[in-house]
């Protein structure tokens, strides 16, 4: 079942010397597939992410998420959409320094529209499933990078999302903490949920089941 | 549902953030506490300024002319046969500025001289006026009869002159003529001006203008006021009598004091110093609520990744400006809270200090709170404002 379908997607930045991010861009995603984006920095990797996950706009073309065209929806629709069915996993984790871990994860949860921020369980279920709950208590600051990117992990997967969208998720880890988010990505996708990648990291993104490549704002597959 | 959640956001962040929230409030706590304070004390020392007044304007009056009826000696007579009256009199300003030098037995060579105001009064006034000893003696009754030449000194030329106390017999030369210093008074409530100068009897102020005539010209004497003391809430009562007991036939031609005048004289001077103190303490709120806003949006601008974070998991903008004006709101009734607490405590321990009794309607703590709560919520909506607007593309860039 196709996930998100995007035609034609372009997107310019305008500025004193007007920067074309992204050209062009076609792509089809089926639900449950594991996808990477590799390319040069300022290539588009990021503006592609971010329209993707909804918080970005694109200037001209066709975004279609859930068989719902994203282009015409309003801002209300694609928070909403946000808050349910999106997951991101940044760089640098994005923890809230005065939330400890299982806070953190209920994040996740926070701006929902049902009632899944109430139910206590699901955070401890997110917390387990990345190895942590014993250190659920824990604030970010005595975490190390590879518990904190877990902990991210967790917060973006704890309402079941139909997509989770990482953004150099590795960056900041060395090899092993970076195979052991990797196989934790696998096992989301094996649970169905899509997982798209930004990632410099080669051995990643030949893991991954479907590979492009964006240069100068054009995207190919791989 | 939703909001109770971004309340429990609001509150989470203050209480983990907890030394940072803590400053942020103390702003509009001083603030708080000033007004609390300040209004208070504006009113509790209105309160005192009122009593003073009224019990002053309550036991008193004067009597000036108005056209030719004489203010004399008889007016004091008649006066003084209203029973309700303690003590009357006449007291004046007789010369503006007059050479005064003080000889004593060991000052042969030379003398203090200064120049200063003549006042005259009769031993009834100076008890009218309420002048009390600060050493020596008042003018008797005995004094006046034997038209002795003596004088008082007020408090204020005593000290220019060095005499604090008078226990030897000392000279006074107004204008060249001698004059006995019997004492030094004050305490002039009636005619607070008597401290700055010499006061002589009645029947001394004609030898005084006539050795001035050169310099002040003739008609240059003062009006004699007849001031009047009487018991206790009678002054009201006696005004409406004493000037056609004083000038039957021409009862316009003086003017009496009114107490009324007086007490709505208390009363415009109590209103505007407690204007005057209620707008330093809403200047004082102001500066809080300033405080509170710089801080908070202070803390938009170090929050916006957080806030990027927040738009990523959903948040819509309303999610942020509520979640900043809870924090405003939270902080500002905190701070609001433990500033009038510190007021209260304050205030009883200072009123305590004077023997004053606090006067403070109950409902004011609440005032205050609202206010401190208001000051707190406007001034944390541009900050929340500033928040919700925050793109949460470039904020994840931070």
């Amino acid at each position: 079942m196709e996930l998100v379908r995007l035609s034609g997607i372009a997107k310019t930045y305008n500025s004193v010397d007007p920067v074309s991010a992204l050209r062009e861009i076609d792509l089809s995603i089926e639900q449950g597939s594991f996808v990477s984006l590799q390319g040069t920095s300022g290539s588009g990797k990021s503006t592609l992410l971010n329209i993707l996950g909804l918080l970005d706009q694109p200037d001209s073309g066709s975004y279609v998420f859930q068989e719902r065209e994203m282009m015409t929806s309003s801002e209300a629709v694609r928070t909403s959409l946000r808050a349910r069915d999106i997951g991101f996993v940044f760089q640098s984790f994005h923890l809230l320094s005065h939330k400890n871990a299982i806070e953190n994860v209920a994040t996740g949860l926070l701006y929902r529209d049902d009632s899944l921020f109430e139910n206590r369980e699901l955070p401890e279920m997110a917390l387990e499933s990345v190895g942590l709950s014993h250190r659920k208590f824990h604030r970010p600051a005595e975490l190390s990078g590879g518990e904190r990117q877990r902990v991210a992990l967790a917060r973006a997967v704890v309402g079941k999302p139909k997509l989770v969208l990482c953004d150099e998720p590795t960056g900041n880890l060395d090899r092993k903490n970076a195979n052991l988010i990797l196989s934790l990505l696998r096992s989301i996708c094996d649970e169905g949920i899509t997982v798209i990648i930004v990632t410099h990291d080669r051995e990643i993104a030949d893991s991954a089941s479907d590979r492009y490549i964006l240069d100068d704002g054009r995207i190919a597959k791989r | 549902m939703r909001l109770k959640r971004i309340g429990g956001e609001a509150y989470l962040n203050l209480a983990r953030t907890f030394r940072k929230s803590i400053l942020t409030s103390s702003g509009i706590a001083i603030g708080t506490c000033i007004l609390i304070v300040v209004v208070t004390l504006s009113q509790t020392s209105s309160a005192h300024l009122n009593q003073q007044i009224d019990s002053f304007n309550v036991n008193s009056l004067t009597v000036q002319s108005a056209s030719e009826i004489p203010i004399n000696a008889k007016s004091e007579s008649i006066a003084a046969h209203f029973p309700e009256v303690t003590a009357s009199g006449r007291a004046w300003m007789v010369t503006a500025l007059t050479p005064i030098s003080l000889f004593t037995s060991d000052e042969i060579n030379g003398a203090n001289v200064v120049q200063s105001p003549v006042f005259a009064a009769s031993p009834g006034g100076l008890r009218a006026i309420g002048a009390q000893v600060s050493s020596g003696r008042l003018f008797d009754t005995g004094m006046a009869l034997r038209r002795e030449n003596v004088v008082i000194l007020g408090t204020l030329l005593s000290r220019e002159l060095g005499i604090a106390l008078v226990m030897a017999p000392r000279v006074l030369f107004i204008d060249g003529q001698p004059y006995s210093i019997v004492g030094v008074a004050s305490n002039f409530n009636g005619f607070p001006l008597a401290a700055t100068g010499v006061i002589v009897l009645p029947h001394s102020v004609k030898s005084i203008l006539s050795s001035n005539l050169n310099t002040l010209g003739s008609g240059a004497q003062y009006s004699p006021t007849l001031f009047i003391h009487t018991r206790p809430n009678w002054a009201t009562a006696v005004a409406s009598r004493i000037a056609f007991a004083l000038s039957p036939r021409n009862v316009s031609g003086l003017v009496v004091s009114s107490p009324a005048n007086t007490y709505l004289l208390s009363h415009v001077i109590a209103q505007t110093t407690t204007r005057f103190l209620i707008a330093l303490a809403l200047l004082s709120a102001l500066f809080g609520g300033l405080v509170i806003g710089n801080t908070l949006y202070l803390s938009a601008l170090t929050r916006i990744s957080e806030i990027g974070l927040r738009r990523a998991l959903g948040a819509k903008r309303i999610d942020i400006w509520l979640q900043f004006v809870a924090e405003s709101l939270l902080l500002s009734f905190a701070g609001s809270v433990v500033g009038i607490s510190i007021g209260e405590v304050g205030l009883v321990t200072f009123t305590s200090l004077y023997g004053w009794v606090p006067v403070e309607r109950w409902t004011l703590p609440l005032e205050v709170l609202a206010l401190g709560v208001a000051v707190g919520l406007i001034a944390g909506l541009i900050p929340a404002r500033t928040a919700a607007r925050i793109e949460p593309v470039r904020a994840l860039q931070r």
